[in-house]
């Protein structure tokens, strides 16, 4: 199962309230949403402030853009893309992204039938040849990334 | 792996159908907006990586309208090659390792397809006698799994819209871009050494030239290793105009012409070959299954006759379904590689599997190749009794030297007692063309003659009739099936018996017919009580031969033989092809067109 987690990256805003984007954070965010086990969910912004006395008033300064971004890890996930193709990164990162997951439906194919008997057989002629029958899954009705 | 099934589920017009694939090729005829493309479109998706399910192909009566998908389900059978790839892909799967068996040649994957990525499928693995796997649901690394399985085992599945595959002259930035009516051209490139077509986009025409220059090389090399018809073929990477890239093609006529400039069959043909052998280069021994949606709409007759020479050659390694409205286009020889597809209001679209049966009616009337309409029927004709017949006339005059009889139009009577109603029809009463009658040598036949309908066409100097005995010296009782050696027709015959065993034709176990001695004739007598041996009485009434089956096998075993015994085999027929080829040339005299 794929992992929520959170990065932070914090952007320095100058004196003048630009944001001084430097290439080291541009760089940092840029691998991280590169990075092929990293899918984008989600993100939100805050600026981090800082009151200082100037010519004997208070004032309110930016000192920093804070990104919080949210990301499914697939590392330790059996979504884990290491050394896959670029097709298959697409499609699972679309698939995660969306993270849509429907309920197999409920189709009986001639195969279906053919290996439900296998399974009746094997299972009736004892443990012989048990270990050679792994028999499909029931799919979860919630099954989700 | 070879796909044998597909079962399609809400899919544009198609609520459930199954497909079922006999050979290398299957052909879906039927009317425009029946619902083929959708067919091969729905088949298409079964590339689960490289179509993606929407809502919008979705069956509108479907229970899950507007917000479920289709569903497709592909059955293949897997060769031991495969299999051994796919035990050492699931090697770090030590459990699962465990379930199975360390060969088989007797494998079977099902793939159900539900959704968009790779959790909305499932894979199952199963000989169907000793052992089942689910791999989608035991496998631990799914994506990996995934992506192994669909490099290295699965088959190559590739879509093309009506003319797409054309090979087209391109700009380079047509080809850096993903537009589909240029991936042929991609694909010369690519086969000829150009892995990387952003090495094309410079402004450098010097560097352009001598690239070109070299993968025109290679091109050529590869060329005269794979275009047997004709080894003098070369080809030219030009630039026109400093533009766009073109072919231009010289061949033993020692004159130049660009690719456009060549027929559609020639161009057609030519695309194939490089997506056949870009198809070899990029996946190895992965097969392709090669999904066209009305290829060769526009050619000429003489150009679409080529382009099934073509399939026929891209089937004995590939599997090739598509859809054809075009009469020219439909499969003659192999009646299970058709498939008719209808659609009505209630049912949405339908697949009949065997168009054949009923006289091939339902192909005729859909193809527009109606009894009244005197388009399609030839100025002459030859009429036979049965389908057996027809198969095999159109088989044997795509021997070289009867191609002069391929485009009589024959037609099937439909049993020897319609024989003189249809020269009747087709005769001076009616239609007013010409034609030749064959007919067995039998009682039945000796009857048929009699009859008014052919005592008065006959009469008329453009009309002829020829019998089986025709080219034999004695007077016995011949049929059709005569003509060939006994020995190779008992073989086809057996083939034919030991084919249809497992489907519940026969009561008692069937055990092939032994030829020892040379058998009295007519020889489908002898061999129709042998098959209702194994009939019980009461069954009998159900069942018969189908001996455009037993023929078709009769010819492909002529087929496999040496240019001398395939001579010998067909000795009788081709006497018996002479003298249609004379009396066909008495009759074309009297035709007035």
């Amino acid at each position: 199962m794929s992992q929520t987690k959170l990065e932070i990256f914090k952007i320095k805003i100058s004196e003048n309230s630009k944001f001084d984007f430097d290439k080291k954070t541009q760089d940092r965010i840029n691998d991280f949403l590169s990075e092929e086990n990293n899918v984008y969910v989600n993100h939100s912004t805050s600026i981090l402030t800082a009151d200082i006395e100037e010519y004997g008033t208070n004032k309110t300064i930016n000192k920093y853009l804070v990104v919080s971004l949210i990301y499914k890890d697939l590392n330790a996930s059996e979504y884990n893309l290491k050394n896959t193709s670029k097709k298959v990164k697409e499609v699972v990162t679309k698939e995660i992204e969306s993270g849509k997951n429907i309920k197999e439906p409920n189709i009986e194919t001639d195969l279906d039938k053919e290996i439900r008997q296998l399974i009746k057989a094997i299972s009736n002629s004892g443990d012989r040849g048990k270990d050679k029958v792994i028999a499909p899954k029931k799919v979860s009705e919630n099954k989700t990334t | 792996m070879k796909l044998l099934e597909a079962e399609i589920h809400d899919f544009k017009s198609v609520k459930k159908e199954k497909i079922i694939l006999n050979g290398g090729q299957l052909c879906f005829v039927g009317k425009n907006e029946c619902g083929k493309s959708s067919i091969i479109q729905a088949i298409s998706h079964l590339n689960f990586l490289n179509y993606e399910l929407s809502h919008k192909n979705l069956n509108k009566s479907s229970k899950s309208y507007p917000k479920g998908l289709p569903v497709l389900i592909g059955l293949f059978s897997v060769s031991k090659e495969s299999y051994a790839k796919l035990i050492e892909i699931l090697s770090d799967e030590i459990d699962l390792i465990k379930a199975l068996p360390e060969n088989s040649e007797n494998s079977y994957i099902q793939l159900k397809r539900w959704g968009n990525g790779i959790s909305n499928m499932s894979l199952v693995l199963t000989d169907k006698v000793s052992y089942s796997v689910n791999l989608s649901e035991q496998v631990e690394n799914k994506a990996t799994f995934w992506n192994d399985f669909y490099e290295n085992i699965y088959p190559n599945i590739e879509y093309f819209e009506n003319e797409e595959l054309l090979l087209e002259p391109a700009t380079v930035e047509q080809l850096l871009s993903n537009d589909k009516k240029y991936e042929t051209f991609r694909r010369l490139l690519y086969i000829s050494g150009c892995d990387d077509l952003s090495i094309l986009d410079t402004d450098d025409d010097n560097f352009i030239s001598t690239y070109l220059s070299k993968l025109e090389d290679t091109f050529n090399e590869i060329l005269k290793k794979h275009y047997k018809q004709d080894e003098s073929i070369n080809v030219r990477i030009q630039t026109i105009r400093g533009n766009k890239l073109s072919l231009v093609i010289r061949d033993n006529t020692k004159l130049s012409f660009a690719i456009d400039e060549r027929s559609p069959g020639f161009k057609y043909y030519f695309s194939f070959l490089i997506n056949k052998l870009y198809s070899k280069t990029k996946n190895g021994n992965r097969k392709t299954i090669l999904l066209l949606d009305e290829p060769g709409n526009n050619l000429h007759p003489n150009g679409s006759k080529d382009l099934l020479i073509s399939f026929n050659e891209i089937a004995e390694n590939s599997q090739l379904l598509y859809t054809t409205h075009n009469p020219f286009l439909t499969i003659r020889n192999n009646v299970d590689a058709l498939t008719f597809v209808s659609k009505s209001p209630k049912d949405g679209t339908k697949i009949n599997h065997k168009p054949f049966l009923n006289k091939y009616q339902v192909l005729r009337k859909e193809l527009g190749i109606l009894l009244n309409d005197s388009f399609l029927l030839g100025d002459i004709n030859l009429v036979v009794e049965g389908n057996t017949e027809k198969l095999a006339f159109h088989r044997l005059f795509q021997n070289e030297k009867y191609k002069k009889l391929e485009w009589l139009n024959i037609y099937n009577a439909g049993g020897v007692t319609n024989i003189s109603q249809t020269l009747n029809y087709l005769g001076d009463n009616n239609l007013d063309l010409a034609g030749l009658a064959i007919f067995d040598s039998d009682e039945e036949a000796i009857k048929e003659k009699k009859k008014k309908g052919y005592t008065k066409a006959i009469k008329n100097k453009k009309w002829a009739s020829i019998e089986i005995n025709d080219v034999f010296s004695d007077k016995e009782e011949r049929t059709f099936e005569d003509l060939f050696p006994q020995e190779i027709y008992v073989k086809a015959f057996n083939d034919y018996c030991n084919s249809i065993k497992d489907i519940g034709v026969f009561d008692n176990a069937y055990t092939s017919f032994e030829y020892k001695e040379p058998i009295k004739l007519p020889i489908i007598n002898v061999l129709e009580e042998h098959f209702f041996s194994f009939i019980s009485d009461e069954r009998k009434k159900e069942n018969s031969i189908t001996k455009q089956d037993v023929i078709r096998n009769v010819l492909d075993i002529i087929d496999e033989m040496e240019a001398s015994e395939k001579e010998h085999a067909l000795l009788s027929a081709f006497k018996l092809l002479d003298k249609i080829i004379i009396a066909y040339k008495k009759i074309e005299k009297h035709v007035t067109n």
